[in-house]
């Protein structure tokens, strides 16, 4: 059966264009999709997608808001192609919807986040270095504890750590000071600690 | 001795970024350098959190999702009665009301098979493309007259006279009848019930 019929100018691109070069520049597929071509938008959201599901990811620790968090970048990042101007990396600039995006949503409700009993998942065992299951369990609990921090925290430590902005980038996304972006890392780390304790 | 490091100077102990004289206290100061150990080991274990890799099929998903938030937004974002005016309908539906228009002076001279209703006349001949019709024509995918009526109408056209109409290049009618939504199939069969009713001159 054919696609859904609200879906008919997408589908037409997906189905009978042909796909836009994998060579073109992310910035001459925002121009073609400044356009029309729908299947230009298409490729970009395929290169970052990943890329942006993670920055999601990071704020919320679950793929369900994960997933609609990064939908809605992209339904941003379409309805605002024609501000980029180009003067940053497309993957920059929609990396800043995906964090603001995340910032809004973590800003509204607290995560639902991954089930992770502190006491409980606390191990305990020897550790057995390249053991997938216990790097895995550990990587919960860190994420299930990042995910757990006072928003401001959570994302200075997020973007200074995952992304690797500068204090000064940070300060300017989150709309605080380079010394308050400082001391919301600090104070995330010490909590992380108390909250991680013998699991480090 | 200086006073003990703030939080941000802890910071910038561990960005490399911090003054000499913060440098300089943590040399001295257990305290702080208890304090330094342990943010630089949780700092090392955040780091090393990854994002769990999600279904591959979720990618494709992104996508198809974000196509589906957007439908509403795109300049050629259409919806209603016409939004199934597309290429891939208009062509083969064209090519249907075609041989429907050619096909219905003649339909007189079919000759049916009274048992089934059905034509009885079958293409043959080289270079017959009518053939691969009467392979689903039996079998119409929305069971309406009109649509029954056109397949069969189809399946009596001799191979030249597909190549007369430019039709060869089209794909399987059937297959194509049978790949319609069901409004687009309804949309179809008013068409040719339109045409086959049409008096002939």
């Amino acid at each position: 059966m054919r696609p859904n019929a609200t879906t008919a100018p997408w589908s037409l691109a997906a189905s009978s264009a042909p796909a836009m070069p994998t060579t073109m520049t992310d910035e001459a597929l925002v121009e073609a999709s400044l356009a029309g071509a729908t299947d230009a938008f298409d490729e970009l959201v395929t290169r970052h997608r990943r890329a942006v599901y993670c920055v999601c990811y990071r704020f919320v620790n679950n793929h369900e808001d994960a997933a609609d968090l990064t939908q809605d970048t992209f339904v941003r990042a379409w309805k605002a192609r024609a501000t980029f101007r180009g003067q940053a990396r497309f993957s920059t600039w929609v990396h800043r919807i995906a964090v603001n995006v995340s910032l809004n949503q973590v800003s509204l409700k607290t995560p639902r986040g991954e089930a992770v009993d502190f006491d409980t998942m606390a191990d305990t065992r020897e550790p057995a270095p390249g053991h997938s299951l216990v790097v895995a369990e550990r990587q919960a609990m860190v994420r299930a504890a990042v995910a757990a921090l006072p928003p401001r925290q959570r994302a200075a430590l997020i973007l200074r750590t995952y992304h690797e902005l500068s204090h000064q980038e940070v300060a300017a996304l989150v709309g605080t000071s380079v010394g308050a972006v400082k001391a919301n890392v600090f104070h995330a780390l010490a909590n992380l600690r108390k909250r991680l304790g013998p699991s480090l | 001795m200086t006073p003990c490091l703030g939080p941000d100077q802890f910071i910038d102990v561990l960005d490399g970024s911090a003054e000499d004289t913060a440098a300089a206290h943590v040399a001295e100061c257990a305290v702080c350098q208890a304090t330094l150990a342990e943010v630089r080991l949780t700092l090392a274990a955040a780091a090393e959190a990854e994002v769990p890799e999600p279904s591959p099929l979720f990618w494709s998903q992104v996508n198809a999702r974000v196509r589906g938030a957007l439908g509403g937004t795109t300049q050629h974002g259409a919806t209603g009665w016409w939004a199934w005016l597309r290429f891939d309908v208009i062509v083969p539906l064209a090519g249907m009301a075609l041989i429907v228009a050619a096909l219905t002076s003649a339909v007189g001279r079919v000759p049916t098979d009274r048992s089934t209703g059905r034509s009885a006349a079958r293409p043959g001949g080289e270079g017959a493309k009518a053939p691969v019709v009467t392979a689903t024509a039996g079998e119409p995918a929305s069971g309406d007259g009109a649509l029954e009526l056109m397949l069969d109408l189809a399946a009596t056209l001799p191979g030249s006279e597909w190549d007369t109409f430019g039709l060869a290049a089209l794909p399987d009618l059937g297959v194509v009848a049978q790949s319609l939504s069901p409004d687009e199939q309804h949309a179809l069969a008013v068409l040719l019930q339109a045409a086959v009713d049409r008096p002939q001159s």
